[in-house]
């Protein structure tokens, strides 16, 4: 609908009032860049549906159960993908092959679908084989297909229906999903504290350390065979690197004070760690296998807590030089220091996203609860992800920068969550409680 | 000299005073038909007399809400935040494969720590008591804001030349039909715009690009055509050395 609008001598005079009075102040700080976003305003995510894994032998086996629940659960926590509820599909899928030419697409458009998996299995001498295909329901064409071969496990079924998940995500957005990585936590025991790795659906886990003491702040190697971390195992807060194939620590640092934080470079080569040898925290390199050791900070306050950034060129640290804790940014040589948050009067934990542009990390906030921000390291602009559900804390991101995993006391107990870079699609882990530190790994395969 | 005379004389010495005063007021009065022809040349030629206002075309703006002004030192907060995670979205994890112990390892009871592993699980347990829940403030806003407002960062209420920028760019994006519809929902690419004080784009620099060679020429296009609104004095000179960023997205 269009209005005309006669412009008046008022107007006018108004309009040459404000241009000669220097018109509208600036909205963003000077040396700042303002970002626009230029979309579709009814920009969707992708609605897909996931038809149940059909197994010729048995319609209902649990490999076939466990592979459509594996995708499905991976599409729903995906920002990118809205995964059409299986109960809407009016599809007879019992009837419905594997190829585009026995498909009745016109049922999966009326539920709203522009994507479709499907898949069947066929078991043999406890062996199974796999197909795996992305149909586009508007044109009616097969987009993807993938065989896999395997035993005929609920795990293993459970792995193939992550991998075709990735490779989806990969095939639509260009970048590798994230399915098939592991997240590390440490969880609180009787006498101590362990080392756990979990899967991304939280469906399987594997104890990495069973040594009784405090084992503390896992951080992935680049290649994700071995974990650093920090134990009292020998009294002093000693940094190790422990193989997740099963084998002895190595100690990495054994300085006298704290050895903790340790961050591995993204070329594998360097350790950032926080050391308090003469007393008082300092951020520290050295090369991975210990030598080498390099001073980077020397304040009179605490500086601990380093991450790398994604090109190894700078490191995001904590330090309480200005009195409270912040983040603060440094070339990796030391040089360059610049403080990076502004707000709040607590904040800790940095983790500098692989895409580079944000710094998730934990604050304080003026009601004394704990919560997830984000902050673009150039421009310093913050943004909140978590509020009023509890403390939540400790974030990392995933490989792909599209998710954060964090521990949360929403549920009294603190569990392990993820969500998406933008606060939304919060999904609990875990929920036998006292994880802390969650580091989410590298890329896996 | 008679009366007579001297009539004349001052009759003679007004006459010339007459003539100047009727000389000046049509001097005038030409002048002043002249600027205000001139001022009225002038604004039909800057400002259209009909100007058309699409009703479609909304136009984001924020109502400040009506409180006590948020300290800007405070951090963010959100006014709509993220559901509660659903129930059945909880995956629950079975304790499984654990790794054998290294040979240096042995179990420990938590008297056998050393003290510094137990200064450090006491510091923890204080930590923990610590915190403490605290009743919300006042509401926040702005003292001048709007009892309906939604947000309480003024500095957000407005976009200005910003936002002028986006709905110029908004009604010139056009992608082709030949991107497969599968493909459009993850388009995306980041691009620096450096303005010129007349609005036109001086350069652009991609700083992240996608694979789509269809999407990558239609943004080309579209940056090298649109004529962007000349930015306000003030801030000219930002615009064109700082630049500003735009995002592309499906």
């Amino acid at each position: 609908m269009q209005v005309t609008r006669i412009q008046t001598p008022l107007t006018l005079a108004l309009l040459c009032t404000f241009l000669v009075s220097g018109g509208a102040e600036a909205q963003t700080p000077p040396g700042t860049r303002a970002v626009i976003e230029i979309g579709n305003p009814d920009f969707r995510p992708y609605p897909i549906a996931t038809a149940d894994v059909r197994d010729a032998n048995s319609p209902n086996s649990v490999p076939a159960q466990a592979m459509t629940k594996a995708m499905r659960y991976d599409f729903e926590i995906s920002p990118v993908f809205k995964l059409l509820d299986p109960k809407s599909y009016l599809a007879n899928q019992a009837k419905e092959g594997m190829t585009a030419a026995s498909i009745k697409f016109s049922d999966w458009l009326s539920v709203g679908a522009e994507g479709l998996v499907k898949g069947t299995i066929e078991q043999s001498g406890g062996e199974m084989k796999v197909d795996l295909r992305l149909f586009d329901v508007a044109s009616g064409r097969e987009q993807l297909k993938k065989s896999y071969k395997g035993p005929a496990t609920e795990d293993e079924a459970r792995t193939i229906g992550h991998r075709f998940a990735n490779e989806v995500v990969f095939f639509l957005t260009g970048t590798k999903g994230v399915f098939t990585t592991r997240v590390a936590a440490v969880k609180k025991t009787k006498t101590g504290r362990e080392l756990w790795t979990i899967s991304v659906d939280g469906a399987s886990r594997s104890q990495v350390t069973k040594n009784g003491s405090i084992n503390l702040l896992p951080a992935w190697s680049r290649n994700g065979k071995s974990l650093l971390f920090t134990s009292y195992i020998k009294h002093n807060p000693n940094l190790y690197s422990v193989p997740l194939g099963g084998g002895a620590l190595k100690l990495i640092s054994g300085e006298r004070g704290l050895n903790t934080g340790g961050s591995m470079s993204p070329d594998g080569r360097k350790v950032a760690l926080t050391l308090s040898r003469d007393g008082n925290s300092e951020i520290y390199v050295m090369n991975a296998d210990g030598s080498g050791l390099q001073r980077l900070t020397n304040e009179w306050a605490i500086d601990s807590s380093p991450s790398w950034s994604p090109d190894g060129k700078r490191i995001a640290f904590v330090s309480a030089r200005w009195g409270d804790p912040h983040i603060f940014v440094m070339n990796s040589d030391g040089s360059g220091v610049r403080r990076i948050t502004e707000r709040g009067n607590y904040n800790q934990t940095p983790d500098w996203s692989p895409r580079g542009d944000l710094i998730a990390f934990t604050a304080r906030d003026e009601r004394n609860k704990f919560d997830i921000f984000t902050v673009n390291p150039d421009t310093k602009e913050i943004k909140r992800l978590t509020q009023d559900q509890g403390d939540n804390e400790e974030p990392s991101f995933s490989p792909d920068g599209n998710h954060i995993v964090f521990t949360s006391k929403r549920n009294k107990k603190s569990q392990v969550f993820i969500m998406a870079t933008d606060g939304t699609h919060q999904t609990q882990l875990t929920a036998d409680g006292g994880f802390s530190t969650p580091a989410w790994s590298p890329y896996l395969d | 000299m008679g009366i007579e005379d001297t009539v004349n004389t001052s009759l003679a010495k007004e006459r010339p005073r007459k003539r100047s005063g009727n000389r000046g007021f049509w001097l005038t009065a030409i002048l002043s038909l002249l600027v205000h022809a001139g001022i009225g040349a002038a604004a039909l030629y800057a400002q259209p007399k009909r100007q058309t206002i699409d009703l479609n075309r909304a136009i984001p703006v924020q109502l400040v809400k009506l409180g006590k002004k948020r300290d800007p030192k405070l951090l963010p907060r959100i006014y709509e935040p993220p559901p509660p995670p659903k129930d059945e979205g909880v995956a629950l994890a079975k304790e499984e494969k654990s790794q054998p112990t290294p040979k240096d390892e042995r179990k420990k009871s938590k008297d056998e720590l050393s003290d510094a592993a137990k200064r450090m699980l006491d510091s923890d347990r204080r930590l923990d008591e610590a915190l403490r829940r605290v009743t919300p403030d006042d509401p926040e806003g702005d003292p001048s804001g709007s009892e309906f407002g939604t947000t309480t960062d003024t500095t957000n209420a407005a976009a200005g030349y910003v936002a002028e920028i986006g709905r110029a760019l908004q009604s010139n994006y056009r992608l082709p039909e030949a991107i497969p519809a599968s493909q459009r929902k993850f388009l995306k690419a980041r691009v620096l715009l450096y303005i010129e004080p007349n609005g036109k784009i001086r350069e652009f620099a991609f700083v992240e690009e996608h694979p789509n060679q269809l999407f990558m020429s239609a943004l080309d296009s579209l940056l090298k055509t649109v004529q962007l609104p000349a930015p306000p004095a003030a801030e000219a000179k930002r615009f064109q050395n700082d630049g500003v960023e735009v995002v592309f997205r499906p």
